[in-house]
């Protein structure tokens, strides 16, 4: 669901994870200053550059729409249009410093996890957490569709019918998942304890994972003193 | 008998692959659940409402996750899965997620030691989305630019929703158990948990 | 020379019962054979596939005696993870064991669980692939069900071993898929690996197959007469009174046309349904029989054409619930629509009354489950009772998706004999989406064919038979 957002030629993980949070904190920090939107945009210019456009636009549209809104209703709680630009500056922040990870498949995510030695069965988790979210809202729109076909869809007099007729058929599928899933894992030579798995395509930190880096921290430094 | 030969044992026992699997499955079952709440709510700039809508929902999964996989650790691997998603979109909500799940287990480790019984799993899976209200707060108060004294001064909204949280989890969390009890019922979950009789 | 398999007086229990699946069986697959396991859901095939790739006793419990050698190893005792060394299986339903998102992914993940290295995963992958016709950087999300099990296929013949299980890998795909696959796996067995197939579509597998094998009484016996036992799983249910037609239709399509995606799945669909007929739906997988039993049952809007019923008077687009009660669905997965604490509450649900829920769950073997958990029933057991929850409503129509799948004879028997009771005093119609030739003659008076969107052919029950037996079904 999140593919549309991925780059390309994506960051090294580790380096889209701690730039992320080093936006994220360094904005924080200087967020009730004007300068912050100077150093969105042009965090948001790096990461267009960096071939994260998809992923800054994305972000950009979808905070932006839900900054005004927010910043709209700080305006009127606290009664001054300064609320409503560090409102805004806030949300639009969030959704900037959010790129570097949104733009990032999972699947790098885990073979970085991997390649660092984390558990497989964490990282093998996370892949299955992600992918299955699609799945299972086939399965809800199933159930619901079963749901009218038993005439329960819309018995909102009787909650309990509701309740059973969604959530028992919803439970059991997902055991059912779940467990042919642990058996395909098994049949296909997944062990918890196999610290030897090899990992195919894996990332490797290159020269332009730096400069990005590099420019994330130097604009990062930049606001600070602006600020 | 049962009971106690399994409360002897050492509390922290091994996960097995189903055992992650299983509560990886359940984590995108409570993304999902949060994914359709979220947006009806989260427009609003009154701390807490976000939380308790996903309150409920939360707790069911998770007390049904619990039911199943009854060792310590089981709850902040939930929150481990299901922070992981909002990891590319927030990291913010992916920490709150985590360290929630962690808070709650410590309690239950305090106050419970174990799973093995049904007040444990109904408490821990109450407290969940409670916990993870202080760092919402925070994350809140810098959102909004308000400060502590702001929320002092007009408590009223976030004590409702606070307190609401805490009702609609536990709310959550027993009828998650009561679908649990169906579940083994179903035959599909053993009376203490999955490897109950190892 | 080693064996590829060998079983060694092996018998198993299921925890809790009885019977044994296997009793002291022994069976032996050498390297270069194609062998097929046939037979009817419930005898115990993906038992044994169990007991041979270590699901079971590890994964799943149960009581089991005896030896397993796989390459001339001792791996009685080895579990799953460690068998897959030696054997690789793989399952049905891929849609649910699919992690990744892209197909060379989830290509590779079994190789990087063997601790390849990853040059040499990288070309096992790109062959692999390249052999069941999948393209690496797709995307797993958008394959279609056939594409997802070849990917599946595709993953497990990436990790190189010499002994493959598969469980029943033809059930999503089409006629061009089967022969892909099934050539595939040939072409291995030319190269020295053993395939064990557990396959019920003979007719489609039998030009490949070396030998043939069945579960009877406990043993795996090779089938030394293949054409009797391919007539003995044909037609199970007598012949019944068809209907022959005047009553008054109930559903009528015209012209309709339904697109999913870019291409149309229905492109130009005219029928009509009468009272007490019943229409079979034949096709290929992926041809639209489902989508087109659905869209008849309303629970899909066509894209364009004219769809009229005469069922009910209905204000609006949207069905109602009492929509449903007169125009039955009944799943394919039976546990998408029961959820009741009992199996007597489940028939309750729609029976005008109790005593009719009970004669329900007599006229479909039910009687003594009506206290159980409806989830706590065999697969077969709980397809039974979704059918029987359904009909408590006293539907004038119902649709019906795969209900024999998983009966074995005398239950088939029960079903074909329920429905044909129901028939005659409520005067139901039915229309099926099956691909079950045991019952053509007793189910079915008319059978539609879709292919490419249209009803290429009208037959009536024996025409049904042959088609499901490979020839046209106009023949």
């Amino acid at each position: 669901m999140l593919e549309f957002f991925h780059a390309k030629k994506p960051l090294f993980p580790p380096v889209g994870f701690l730039c992320s949070l080093l936006a994220l904190g360094v904005g924080m920090a200087y967020s009730s200053h004007l300068v912050l939107y100077g150093y969105i945009a042009a965090l948001a210019l790096l990461f267009a550059l960096f071939g994260l456009w998809r992923a800054v636009l994305g972000a950009g549209l979808m905070m932006g729409c839900f900054g005004l809104l927010t910043g709209v209703l700080s305006c009127l709680t606290a009664g001054s249009f300064a609320s409503f630009f560090e409102t805004l500056g806030r949300c639009l922040l969030l959704g900037v410093a959010a790129v570097p990870m949104l733009s990032l498949p999972a699947a790098d995510m885990t073979r970085s996890l991997r390649q660092m030695k984390c558990p497989g069965a964490l990282t093998l988790g996370i892949l299955v957490t992600i992918r299955f979210i699609p799945v299972l809202v086939g399965e809800v729109r199933q159930i619901r569709e079963a749901m009218k076909t038993r005439g329960a869809g819309s018995a909102w007099r009787r909650p309990q019918t509701i309740y059973r007729a969604f959530f028992i058929p919803l439970t059991m599928r997902i055991l059912g998942i779940s467990d042919a899933l642990s058996l395909s894992l098994e049949t296909r030579g997944f062990r918890l304890k196999n610290k030897d798995a090899s990992v195919f395509r894996p990332v490797r930190f290159g020269w332009r994972d730096g400069v990005f880096a590099v420019g994330t921290g130097i604009l990062s430094v930049l606001l600070g003193v602006l600020a | 008998m049962k009971q106690k030969n399994i409360e002897k044992k050492n509390p922290f026992r091994a996960f097995k692959l189903k055992d992650f699997v299983f509560r990886a499955v359940l984590s995108a079952a409570m993304t999902l659940a949060g994914g359709v709440t979220m947006p009806l709510v989260m427009h609003t700039t009154l701390f807490g409402l976000r939380n308790m809508v996903a309150s409920p929902l939360y707790a069911l999964f998770c007390a049904i996750g619990l039911s199943k996989v009854r060792k310590p650790g089981a709850l902040s691997v939930i929150g481990l899965f299901s922070g992981a998603p909002l990891a590319f979109m927030s990291v913010v909500m992916f920490f709150n997620n985590l360290v929630a799940g962690i808070l709650a287990e410590l309690l239950m480790l305090l106050f419970f030691r174990n799973y093995q019984k049904k007040g444990a799993i109904l408490f821990t899976a109450g407290i969940y989305m409670p916990l993870s209200l202080p760092v919402t707060l925070l994350f809140s108060m810098w959102l909004n630019g308000s400060s502590f004294s702001d929320l002092v001064a007009a408590p009223i909204p976030a004590i409702f929703t606070s307190i609401g949280t805490v009702i609609l989890g536990f709310f959550g969390a027993f009828l998650g158990c009561k679908i649990a009890k169906e579940l083994q019922k179903a035959g599909k979950l053993r009376p203490y948990g999955e490897d109950a009789d190892a | 020379m080693k064996k590829a398999v060998e079983v060694r007086d092996l018998s198993f229990s299921y925890p809790g019962e009885t019977r044994k699946i296997l009793d002291h069986a022994d069976f032996t697959l050498e390297y270069g054979e194609f062998a097929v396991l046939s037979g009817i859901s419930g005898e115990g095939k993906t038992t044994l596939l169990g007991l041979l790739n270590g699901v079971i006793p590890f994964l799943t419990p149960g009581k089991r005696e005896g030896k397993i050698f796989l390459a001339g190893e001792d791996c009685t005792d080895r579990k799953a993870g460690e068998r897959a060394f030696f054997a690789g299986t793989v399952l049905q339903n891929a849609d649910e064991q699919i992690v990744y998102e892209k197909a060379a992914d989830e290509a590779a993940f079994g190789c990087e669980n063997l601790n390849l290295p990853p040059e040499e995963i990288e070309g096992r992958v790109d062959a692999s692939l390249k052999l069941l016709r999948i393209a690496p950087d797709s995307s797993t999300r958008t394959l279609s069900g056939g594409q997802k099990q070849r990917l599946i296929t595709a993953a497990t013949l990436a990790m190189g071993q010499r002994i493959l299980f598969l469980d029943e890998p033809l059930a999503n795909l089409d006629r061009a898929g089967a022969l892909l696959l099934l050539q595939t796996l040939k072409d291995l067995t030319k190269q020295g690996c053993a395939v064990l197939l557990i396959e019920h579509r003979l007719d489609l597998v039998l030009p490949f197959a070396d030998s043939v094998y069945r579960l009877r009484q406990g043993k795996i016996e090779r089938v030394a007469n293949v054409p009797a036992l391919l007539a003995e799983n044909r037609r199970l249910l007598p012949a019944s009174q068809a209907q022959t037609g005047g009553g008054s239709p109930l559903v009528e399509l015209a012209h309709i046309r339904y697109a999913p995606g870019k291409t149309p799945l229905l492109r130009d669909i005219s029928l009509s349904v009468r009272e007490g007929e019943r229409v079979w739906l034949l096709g290929e997988n992926g041809c639209g029989t489902t989508t087109l039993l659905r869209l008849m049952a309303r629970l899909i809007r066509p894209d364009g054409g004219a769809y009229r019923q005469s069922l009910l008077p209905e204000k609006g687009r949207r069905p109602s619930a009492r929509w449903f009660r007169a125009a039955g669905y009944v799943y394919q997965n039976p546990s998408y629509q029961l959820f009741m604490p009992t199996v007597r509450d489940e028939l309750a649900v729609a029976a005008p009354e109790d005593a009719y829920a009970v004669r329900m769950a007599e006229l479909f073997g039910l009687s003594e489950l009506l206290d159980r958990h409806p989830h706590a029933l065999s697969e077969g057991q709980k397809r039974r009772l979704g059918i029987a929850a359904v009909l408590a409503g006293q539907p004038r129509l119902v649709f019906l998706d795969e209900p024999t799948v998983g009966q074995d004879a005398e239950n088939l028997k029960r079903i074909g004999s329920a429905l044909q009771t129901l028939r005659q005093e409520t005067g139901m119609a039915t229309v099926t989406v099956t691909h079950d030739i045991r019952c053509a003659a007793a189910l079915c008076d008319r059978a539609l064919l879709l292919a490419d969107g249209v009803i290429a052919a009208q037959g009536k029950a024996h025409q049904a038979e042959n088609y499901l037996s490979g020839q046209p079904l106009n023949q």
